[in-house]
């Protein structure tokens, strides 16, 4: 009988600590303290909602792929945020059409 | 394995100075990068371009590609000159591109560092990405999903291989549309450790119901008489059926909750049944006549509103 994997289900209920948000993202902890310091990241003591890995992760994908800084990261982050909300909304009124 | 031009996949000279080589890239990116991209197959576009960059912004990596001359062409059959790891494989610095996979064709020239992490997570595998959709009863009750995933490794001698794993994953009660779970150290091997992989949720559409958050929606179709004179309607949620209360004189549109009722969570969702009016069909003389009746006794019009607002 093959093991049952449990995976850490990247919501607002799951915690993750500073370390382990850096060693998810991979992101030095002064990463991670300029994206905090950015607002990307809400500030926390050490106990991060286990949504911010994956808010990492885009942050520092989107900072290696732009060959870019963490200032323009978090604008680019603001906007997409933006973008996903309206696609949420869209994918909702169109399914309230159908 | 296969020759990549590398100058031909940035669209620039062999001749590119360092500013256009960057100046290339940065176009390309905000053309591909997979987080900010609509075009077709950005992500796989976007590697090339990453690999490409990784080996012409670092001068000695660039130094030794170009020492393989130019007569190369794109996809042509390829093996490193027999004393190439002498002379380049110590072309190194930190890698822009940690943690994606690059081609056999750059492991061969520049070895396997560019599937790792770089700072002090130098040495982990790449993590990985896959995508699956569950039913919506899936996520409503949870449970156990089989995954077929290939995830590529370096065999004993170093090359790239593609392995094709079975894992079997819990599906947590109550996951939504467009969640991420990670599955620690399920990524690449790498000598540091295996990365992790992050499994993309999508929840499928349903026949009856929509999800919006935690929040379920479902319309009920009612008849007229049932909207007017109220009934007690046998509504099915994902737990089972439940007996719902159709107040007198509902309209279509309206929402009626079932506090709780909807995905698991903390709070738990809601469902919202919506009423739907569907008029019966004239098909029959007998239905003609019971319509003219009401709209004699009635004196109904839906349109009152519109003679006093104009």
């Amino acid at each position: 009988m093959t093991d049952i994997l449990e995976g850490l289900l990247l919501d607002e209920s799951g915690v993750v600590t500073h370390a382990e948000l850096c060693g998810s993202a991979r992101v030095t902890p002064a990463e991670l303290d300029a994206l905090i310091a950015l607002g990307v990241v809400p500030a926390h003591a050490d106990r991060y909602p286990a949504v911010c890995v994956g808010l990492v992760r885009r942050a520092a994908r989107l900072k290696r792929g732009l060959d870019t800084d963490w200032e323009l990261v978090a604008v680019i982050m603001d906007l997409l945020h933006e973008i996903d909300d309206l696609h949420r909304e869209v994918r909702g009124l169109k399914a309230r059409l159908r | 394995m296969h020759y990549r031009d590398y100058y031909q996949i940035m669209g620039i000279e062999r001749t590119a100075s360092a500013e256009d080589i960057k100046r290339a890239y940065r176009k390309l990116a905000r053309r591909y990068h997979p987080d900010v991209s609509k075009e077709p197959k950005a992500e796989e576009r976007f590697k090339e371009i990453g690999e490409a960059y990784e080996v012409l912004r670092d001068p000695e990596k660039r130094a030794a590609y170009d020492r393989l001359g130019s007569q190369w062409q794109p996809d042509q059959d390829f093996t490193p000159p027999p004393d190439w790891q002498q002379t380049a494989h110590g072309a190194g610095g930190a890698h822009v591109f940690h943690g994606e996979g690059f081609s056999d064709f750059f492991e061969s020239l520049f070895g396997g560092g560019g599937r790792a992490a770089g700072g002090h997570h130098a040495s982990r595998g790449a993590d990985e990405v896959a995508h699956i959709t569950v039913t919506l009863e899936e996520a409503f009750h949870g449970g156990t999903r089989a995954l077929r995933l290939t995830i590529p490794r370096h065999d004993a001698k170093g090359h790239l291989v593609s392995e094709t794993r079975t894992l079997n994953v819990r599906i947590p009660k109550g996951i939504q549309q467009g969640q991420q779970i990670r599955l620690a150290g399920q990524g690449s091997p790498g000598p540091g450790g295996p990365g992790d992989l992050y499994l993309d949720v999508a929840i499928a559409p349903h026949a009856l119901y929509r999800a919006d958050g935690r929040d379920l929606y479902l319309t009920a179709p009612v008849t007229p008489w049932e909207a007017a004179l109220g009934t007690r309607l046998k509504v099915p949620t994902l737990a089972g059926t439940v007996e719902l209360r159709l107040p007198e004189n509902s309209q279509s549109g309206q929402k009626l909750r079932l506090k709780g009722r909807g995905m698991p969570g903390n709070p738990a969702g809601d469902q919202y049944v919506v009423i739907e009016i569907i008029n019966p069909k004239v098909e029959s003389e007998h239905a003609r006549t019971l319509y003219q009746t009401m709209a004699h006794d009635l004196a109904f019009n839906p349109r009152a509103h519109w003679e006093t607002a104009a």
